[in-house]
């Protein structure tokens, strides 16, 4: 009799000690009755859905936003480039580089009177607002480097050492205030000097006004003998 | 057997470390010996240990002994090297220009004092390293005023007192022989871990 009694008592024993044991589902009406009645009162919760690509809108937003750092990091790089008068700029892609090699790169080129930045496109677009260079906005994709130079016979050398540097890829320049592509800069920097260009101009203005003077004095030249001829003429006739 | 056999395999797996051809270590000038750390540094990267401290002690033999050279050491695969020895490594020689041994030990603290004067002479003794070849003068003095800060340093634009230096400098080795014996009761009560 006792047996029987504390059979049940026993496995209630069993279940509460061991975690092996997975519980009853659904549990016991009991137990269930018994929850109910100790749950607490709570306000009931209102479930809000997030609208999809809300929290996405939300960071590319926060993204393009510039803290005081960033606005005072952009207003130095241009206050910079005024101060220091460059005339050329290559945007160029920058490739992963181990750091010692690029410091070492960095001070040759600084040697050949090339500076080399790296701030980051979203600085650079700010530099670049309401200039004519915020054209330059659409190579401002991924990694980018700028290397500004104060002499334009430096678009040559820029050429001639980011061509040695396989992690340095020159997109675009910019000379004064044109964007020059890569071919065209690539012909310019067959010239030996950018003075030839000026001499070829100088020339090609000079050719235009000698031929206008001769035009205008074949034209003079020919005016008394087309008057002989006319009167000649007309003198025939009479 | 079989599983004893199997066990014993298991056993030994070593990972070889694979690395890289340059080798940045300071160096105590004349003082290079086949003795941790260096001696295994470069005998893992299989360089002759000897022969290097040789080269590298005739090579500073125009260094006053024992001062810090930042070495770099290129090793080629053929286990041949080339040697770039630096100038004295900055913090040392601007503990040497404020006449101090020892850098800050909390924040705020302020170790020693210089003239923009002393980190002029200093950055023109580091502008002969490869490395800071071509970069600007006053690039490198930004360098250490970045660095005087690190070692609590402070920079001032007007020349110092001597008779104020003379002071400071009094009452801060009082404090550092404090700082210092605390240390070594610490040491004592094997209150740190040294090991």
């Amino acid at each position: 009799m006792l047996n029987l009694s504390l059979r049940p008592l026993a496995n209630v024993q069993v279940r509460a000690v061991s975690s092996k044991y997975p519980r009853p589902t659904p549990r016991h009406f009991k137990r269930r009755v018994f929850e109910a009645a100790l749950q607490p009162e709570l306000p009931p919760t209102v479930s809000s859905c997030i609208p999809p690509g809300l929290v996405k809108r939300e960071h590319t937003e926060k993204s393009k936003e510039y803290s005081d750092v960033e606005l005072a990091l952009s207003n130095l790089v241009r206050d910079w480039m005024v101060k220091e008068e460059f005339r050329v700029m290559a945007v160029c892609q920058f490739l992963p580089v181990p750091g010692r090699t690029l410091w070492f790169a960095k001070n040759q080129l600084r040697s050949k009177n090339i500076e080399f930045r790296s701030y980051g496109n979203k600085i650079l677009k700010k530099v670049f607002e309401k200039t004519p260079m915020s054209s330059l906005n659409t190579v401002l994709v991924g990694s980018n480097a700028i290397l500004m130079a104060k002499d334009f016979a430096a678009l040559k050398t820029i050429l001639q050492e980011t061509d040695k540097l396989n992690w340095l890829e020159p997109l675009v320049i910019m000379a004064d205030n044109r964007i020059v592509d890569m071919v065209q800069a690539r012909e310019l920097a067959k010239l030996s000097s950018m003075e030839d260009l000026r001499a070829h101009t100088v020339q090609i203005l000079g050719q235009q006004v000698a031929q206008i003077t001769i035009s205008l004095d074949t034209a003079t030249r020919h005016l008394p003998s087309l008057l002989d001829s006319y009167a000649a003429s007309q003198q025939e006739k009479q | 057997m079989a599983s004893k056999g199997a066990a014993r395999v298991r056993k030994k797996e070593i990972v070889k470390v694979v690395h890289g051809a340059l080798l940045r270590t300071n160096i105590k000038a004349q003082m290079a010996s086949a003795a941790p750390p260096l001696g295994p540094q470069l005998g893992q990267r299989g360089l002759n240990v000897a022969n290097f401290c040789k080269e590298f002690n005739k090579e500073t033999g125009h260094f006053k002994q024992g001062v810090p050279l930042p070495t770099r050491i290129t090793v080629k695969p053929d286990r041949t090297y080339d040697l770039e020895i630096c100038t004295p490594t900055t913090t040392w020689l601007l503990k040497q220009a404020a006449g101090i041994g020892r850098g800050k030990a909390s924040k705020d603290e302020v170790v020693g004092k210089l003239t923009v004067k002393h980190l002029y002479e200093i950055a023109k003794v580091k502008s002969r390293d490869k490395a800071l070849q071509h970069v600007e003068l006053e690039q490198i003095c930004r360098m250490l005023i970045k660095t005087c800060r690190t070692l609590g340093i402070e920079v001032q634009y007007h020349d110092l007192d001597p008779t104020e230096l003379k002071e400071f400098l009094t009452a801060r080795k009082e404090k550092v022989d404090a700082q210092l014996k605390e240390l070594a009761d610490k040491k004592a009560a094997k209150m740190l871990r040294t090991t």
